[in-house]
């Protein structure tokens, strides 16, 4: 049980860096992103070529921040100027067109294949008591707690993390605010915003790859109802509820169920989650898309 | 490319047509995206070819069954569509459709681990149905549904997801229970195409059901325009038929959902008052 319990929060710290991009991504648009999973899709491919060339994780972890920064800014600044002052139905789509052209892309230009990281019996394992953890849960469990740390003193020290902390908890003049209070212009914010957001997503990608050790063009598509559903159920804009319930979903998925011996597989809970949020109307604050006025 | 045999194709396109106008009332009146369309189909599919093989009742009595708990599953996931939450019906959709192939492909509460085979025809008279009565049969169902839809506009429901029809898009009010009858509506149609499906094909494994299959019904609909059922259908003739009709673009169905997807949000993919 308490093996399994560390397989789960494993998952979990993968599953909670994509819920917290997801929402930081959320402070700014209003709108749910679901093209977010072609950038955990790239950070999976990133950390596959990495070791492929034989260099190192630590390599695969900038690349990915890089890459992941550079193309979510891309990305989310296109989906915005395209889907400005449309209806949010018309954001998703559009989100969900990009999302699956990405999928689409990496089948055509890597191919269709699911690719292996890492060797399995490359792993070092250590003993802790009657406890077995892998070098890759210390990977998983260091970086996850490294990018929660880092992310809450940015939130709670610096100028544009408070200003930032504002529009998460929905003030939509928050960016005005910033700007005449603290001196963080709005396009800042947002550009950081979607910087680390995306950001996030390749750390996953690149943790994910190397744990789960299976990279494929679908693995963004795979994930998206997962990522979206945490926002949701731990209420969009609420970074530490998403983060829970990302967590909760993955001890769910890995104790609970196998535990009532329930024939289910996670998005049942999910799903049943999902269903007891909305039904007490908890899963959204803001429902009208009020995005951060860039000036 | 190969072209292949027109009646299976033309019969393909009949249910993909039947899925396109269930589509179009969730997504096209009520507002709400519905990312998992043929989950629902797979209910229905699977219910109907279970209750023909397994207790070997009639097709005429195990369609309806499964139009019945196509349109109970749509109503419990529907629920929260009586409140305020735009987000809820896309992400509930997919997650139920990414759910239900895993209930389906072990076998677990029905079927073996590959599929439900030996699905028989429908008989009348103690005729089976060859695929030229089917065509015909589908075709029917088809008329059923679009009357369906008809009603469903000139009801009080339909009137007010018309006239509120902005402010549901913009998430600024719920769909309510017009909502949820067009998603239960939507879901019980999705069920009868399943059906037709199943004892056409007389084989389906969950693969049949997959997101790949609800993001092509959706695409079809996006690209005849949401909202105006007879474009939707329209749409589902031609590139349902172009993609059934010529089998090398089966492969390419994911993509060309990504480019409508895309493209849809350069423009209003809805079409109100066209209708």
């Amino acid at each position: 049980m308490a093996q399994q319990a560390i397989h789960s929060l494993s998952l979990g710290s993968i599953y909670a860096l994509l819920a917290a991009g997801l929402t930081l991504l959320y402070a700014t648009e209003r709108s749910l992103y679901l093209a977010y999973g072609a950038l955990y899709a790239m950070g999976g491919y990133v950390v596959w070529w990495t070791m492929r060339s034989n260099r190192s994780i630590g390599l695969a972890l900038a690349l990915a921040v890089l890459l992941c920064a550079v193309l979510g800014v891309g990305l989310v600044g296109w989906w915005r100027w395209v889907c400005a002052r449309r209806p949010l139905q018309v954001s998703l789509l559009h989100g969900l067109g990009i999302l699956i052209l990405a999928e689409e892309a990496w089948r055509l230009f890597i191919g269709p294949y699911h690719r292996k990281v890492i060797a399995i019996d490359s792993h070092q394992i250590y003993h802790v008591g009657p406890l077995m953890f892998s070098d890759m849960h210390w990977l998983v469990f260091g970086c996850a707690f490294a990018c929660f740390i880092a992310l809450q003193g940015f939130l709670t020290t610096q100028r544009s993390g408070l200003a930032l902390g504002a529009l998460l908890e929905g003030k939509s003049a928050a960016g005005e605010e910033a700007e005449r209070l603290v001196g963080v212009r709005a396009a800042w914010l947002w550009l950081l915003a979607c910087a680390v957001g995306a950001a996030l997503a390749g750390v996953s990608g690149v943790l994910a790859g190397l744990y789960i050790n299976d990279v494929h063009p679908a693995m963004g598509v795979d994930m998206t109802h997962k990522i979206i559903s945490f926002a949701l159920i731990g209420t969009l804009g609420n970074l530490r509820g998403a983060v829970l319930t990302a967590y909760g979903l993955a001890l769910a998925e890995g104790i609970l169920l196998p535990a009532l011996r329930l024939p289910l597989p996670s998005e049942g809970v999910l799903l049943l989650a999902l269903l007891l949020a909305s039904l007490r109307g908890a899963v959204d604050r803001t429902n009208v898309r009020q995005p951060l006025k860039l000036g | 490319m190969r072209v292949t045999s027109l009646l299976p194709a033309c019969v393909a396109v009949g249910i993909l047509a039947i899925l396109a106008v269930s589509v179009n009332l969730v997504s096209g009146y009520a507002r709400r995206l519905s990312l998992g369309q043929a989950a629902f189909a797979g209910l229905g599919a699977y219910v109907s070819a279970s209750l023909s093989v397994h207790v070997s009742l009639s097709f005429w009595i195990a369609c309806p069954l499964s139009v019945l708990s196509g349109a109970i599953a749509g109503l419990i996931v529907g629920l929260p569509m009586l409140w305020r939450l735009p987000y809820y019906v896309p992400v509930a959709t997919l997650t139920f459709n990414v759910l239900a192939p895993h209930l389906l492909r072990p076998g677990r509460f029905a079927g073996s681990l590959a599929g439900i085979g030996r699905i028989p025809p429908p008989r009348l008279f103690d005729i089976a149905f060859a695929p030229g009565a089917y065509l015909a049969l589908v075709g029917v169902a088809l008329a059923g549904c679009l009357a369906a839809d008809w009603y469903f506009r000139q009801s009080h429901c339909g009137q007010r997801l018309r006239d509120d029809a902005e402010a549901i898009e913009a998430g600024v009010s719920a769909p309510g229970v017009a909502g949820l009858v067009a998603f239960g509506l939507s879901t019980a149609m999705a069920g009868l195409a399943g059906s037709l499906f199943a004892h056409f094909e007389a084989f389906i494994s969950p693969f049949d059901f997959n997101l790949e299959a609800s993001l092509f019904i959706l695409a079809l609909a996006v690209a005849g325009g949401l909202g105006s059922v007879w474009r939707v259908v329209l749409s589902a003739m031609v590139l349902g038929g172009m993609v059934e009709g010529i089998r090398a673009l089966r492969d390419y169905r994911l993509l060309l959902s990504g480019v409508i997807f895309l493209l849809a949000g350069l423009r209003r993919p809805w079409r109100q008052g066209r209708t």
